[in-house]
């Protein structure tokens, strides 16, 4: 069984479309209770829930959404460092779930991932010297000058100093340790980075100097970026798109200023105007919202408990309607919203 | 409401590079304090020194020399105690002409002191939300029970049963989706974002009077982040809760901040109300504090997708020792006038205005 998002999505991918992802799915099983793994007592959370999208080449997307939606579970899976429930990703034409080990080995070379987790990449045994040394030769033969020089290279690109190379990360500050994993993502040269939170823990004047960095490599090296973040204003910034997520679904995507600007989605609405002109978040708005239960099964379309337009419209039935949960379709030019009534 | 609860004195925390044989100086004579019901927003470049400073506090600076010298006085229950006590019989400082030639530290000798100083304030009274989430849980307990824990240790309640409800409590007020679920899953099974409420709801769950929160805010959405910041709020103004506020997001500091620490190269360089120092009209600020102010991109340049602007120039590296100025070599405001001065020795803290302190020549003219 094979869906397609939408027809016209077909239509738009063309030889430079280096990543397509077709109705991914992940669902994980957590258990209720201390000794519910006895009982098979389990519920599901469909972190990932049917998402396609593409990426072409030189291009960035910026996926954002309510902590916990799943972004970070769709990071790993075009990585496939977890396996996919269902669904397909091709990778530059290859599918990823039919490489073989050693194929797989090649992919992850043009494939990497800048992890939320300050520490997840960093083995805490080696020194940071040592951490660059293996990402620089793990899939290519170096001399030692050439290694030493793309070292040096490496650290002043991500601002850290020469005498840190024979720190731990144990030894680091939280900002120096997410330099040095983005630094090791780019010691690999892949074509594709999957940024998961880069720029935490950075402070503004270093977050600004990478960010540049990766608009100024993507120029030159014509990388691909799936850029996940809570920054709104940066996502806005860095994004040619930007796919907005909601438990496990995207629910509108479009080109960034669009998105940012003229939302369709109520959903995408509530997360931008939390963003007031000075970059304030406000409190008026979040604050409504009341804590998310899975446990209860929403029908319909899975935002409507929380939902302004649902509430001003009075309750209409489609939106509740189990047979009827909008399906992300186009509404303009390379814009999909999933909402019985989009805002215009 | 206004003595102080923590008042942090000549704080010096130092590290040593095998590589370079010299001292990484961290934390290099911070002096601070917060009074009771107030909040200490500290702001700074990566890597000045905001987290070392908090571990200070905490006790939790393990590798040597560590802490070096000063005085942390905590003040609860009426009563006063320095947390590090006794710290001189067990550090002696060589110096020459104001350099550090050689530190002696018994380090596991004061690190079992002062654990003997923390014990019954760590967690209790001082408890604190660590920058990395996902390493500060325990992977192999459900987070629930370490919540708990946590609750029974800190708290009167006792029957495990009654502290797994309060837990759930928690991860209810922190904003975590379907709490009675999610009380049993592992740190493995959360988001980034879920792992960083988990420690928010542990940290306060121990209702201490001092909360050190390190970036408690960064991986979570602005609808969420809102929530945590309003909850914050209501424990200040319930429980007049104290906190030590470190982050980068400036956002989170005008909401809920009191009063500011900018740190800069392991010192503080400016220091007072919220008000005066992100004022943009208050005429009198640390070069750094502009600069750092000056590099929040303004709506308009991000509309347009232009550069971001960054400050120029290096960190300053802390093994190095300054004889001037440690903004010296990026400062754009030095003048013709104080320059030299600038290069050569370094400023102290001057009070420029009430409770408004800065650490530069310009304040001198
Ligand atoms: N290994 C796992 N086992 C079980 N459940 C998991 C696992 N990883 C993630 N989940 C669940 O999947 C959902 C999505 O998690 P994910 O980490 O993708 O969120 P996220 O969007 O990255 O959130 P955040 O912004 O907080 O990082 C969460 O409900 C989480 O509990
Ligand atoms: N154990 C250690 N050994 C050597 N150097 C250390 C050690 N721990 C920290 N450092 C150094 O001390 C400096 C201050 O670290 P700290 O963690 O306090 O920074 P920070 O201000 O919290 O920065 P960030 O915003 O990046 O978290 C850093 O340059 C770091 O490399
Ligand atoms: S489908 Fe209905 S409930 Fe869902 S977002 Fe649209 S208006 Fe709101
Ligand atoms: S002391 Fe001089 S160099 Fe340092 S911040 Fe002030 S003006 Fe700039
Ligand atoms: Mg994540
Ligand atoms: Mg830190």
């Amino acid at each position: 069984m094979r869906h397609r998002l939408a027809p016209a999505i077909t239509v738009y991918i063309m030889s430079d479309t280096i990543l397509d992802v077709v109705n991914l799915k992940k669902y994980f099983y957590h258990s209720t209770g201390l000794f519910s793994s006895l009982k098979k007592e389990k519920s599901v959370i469909p972190a990932v829930d049917d998402v396609s999208f593409y990426l072409k080449e030189k291009e960035t997307l910026g996926l954002v959404g309510e902590s916990g939606c799943g972004k970070t579970t769709v990071g790993k899976l075009i990585l496939r460092l977890i396996e996919p429930t269902d669904g397909k990703i091709v990778f530059n034409g290859m599918d990823m779930r039919n490489l073989r080990k050693s194929e797989l080995r090649k992919v992850r070379s043009q494939m990497q991932m800048i992890f939320q987790d300050l520490d997840a990449a960093l083995n805490p045994r080696m020194k940071v010297k040592d951490i660059l040394k293996e990402a620089i030769t793990v899939y290519e033969d170096l001399d030692y000058y050439t290694v030493n020089k793309r070292i040096t290279e490496l650290m002043n690109q991500v601002n850290l100093k020469k005498s840190k190379l024979g720190n731990y990360p144990d030894e680091l500050s939280g900002g120096e340790k997410r330099r040095v994993g983005i630094a090791r993502v780019l010691a690999v040269k892949p074509r594709l980075i999957i940024a998961d939170e880069p720029t935490s823990a950075l402070d503004v004047s270093i977050q600004a100097q990478v960010i540049n960095l990766l608009r100024d490599l993507q120029e030159e090296l014509g990388l691909s970026y799936l850029f996940i973040s809570h920054d709104l204003r940066l996502v806005e910034l860095i994004s040619d798109k930007v796919a907005v997520m909601y438990m496990g679904r995207i629910v509108e995507m479009g080109l960034s200023d669009r998105i940012a600007h003229k939302p369709m989605h109520p959903y995408t609405n509530v997360l931008w105007s939390s963003l007031t002109e000075g970059g304030e978040k406000t409190i008026s708005r979040g604050l409504s919202w009341q804590v998310f239960d899975f446990g209860q099964s929403v029908t319909g379309c899975r935002f409507h408990p929380r939902c302004e337009v649902f509430k001003a419209r009075g309750n209409p039935k489609e939106c509740t309607d189990p047979q009827n949960e909008p399906k992300l379709t186009e509404t303009g030019t390379s814009h999909y919203v999933a909402c019985h009534f989009p805002l215009l | 409401m206004s003595e102080p609860i923590l008042k942090v004195e000549d704080l010096r925390t130092y590290f040593y590079s095998y590589a370079k044989e010299a001292f990484i100086r961290s934390v290099d004579g911070v002096s601070f304090s917060i009074k009771k019901g107030e909040v200490l927003g500290i702001v700074g470049e990566s890597g000045c020194g905001k987290s070392i400073t908090a571990q200070s506090v905490m006790g939790l600076v393990t590798d040597g020399p560590g802490i070096i010298s000063g005085s942390i006085l905590l003040t609860y229950n009426g009563k006063t105690i320095n947390l590090l006590e006794g710290l001189s019989d067990y550090v002696s400082v060589k110096t020459r002409r104001k350099a550090i030639l050689e530190i002696a530290k018994d380090v596991t000798g004061w690190l079992k002191r002062s654990e003997i100083l923390m014990r019954g304030v760590r967690g209790k009274v001082i408890s604190m939300i660590f920058q990395n989430p996902k390493s500060a849980l325990n992977p192999f307990i459900p987070v629930g029970e370490q919540i708990a824990e946590s609750i029974m240790l800190h708290s009167g309640i006792s029957a495990k049963k009654e502290a797994i409800g309060a837990a759930a409590k928690w991860l209810e007020r922190v904003q975590i989706d379907s709490p009675s679920m999610r009380l049993y899953d592992y740190p493995f099974g959360l988001s980034g974002g879920m792992c960083q409420r988990v420690m928010i709801a542990m940290a306060l769950s121990a209702e201490p009077a001092l909360l050190i929160a390190d970036e408690p805010t960064t991986g979570l959405d602005v609808t969420i982040q809102t929530k945590i910041i309003e909850l914050l709020k209501q424990l200040k103004e319930e429980l007049n809760l104290t906190i030590l506020l470190i982050t980068h997001d400036m956002s989170v500091i005008m909401q809920l901040a009191d009063r500011i620490a900018v740190m800069y190269g392991g010192r503080i360089v400016e220091y007072g109300l919220k008000r005066e120092i992100m004022d943009s009209d208050s005429f009198i600020r640390h070069p750094y504090t502009i600069a750092l102010l000056n590099s929040l991109p303004t709506v308009e340049e991000i509309k347009m997708k232009e550069r971001l602007r960054a400050i120029k120039g290096d960190v300053p590296d802390t093994i190095i020792l300054y004889r001037g100025c440690r903004f010296y070599e990026r400062c754009d405001l030095k003048n013709e006038r104080v320059k030299k001065r600038c290069k050569e020795s370094e400023p102290e803290m001057i009070e420029i205005g009430t409770g408004h302190y800065m650490r530069c020549w310009l304040a001198e003219e």
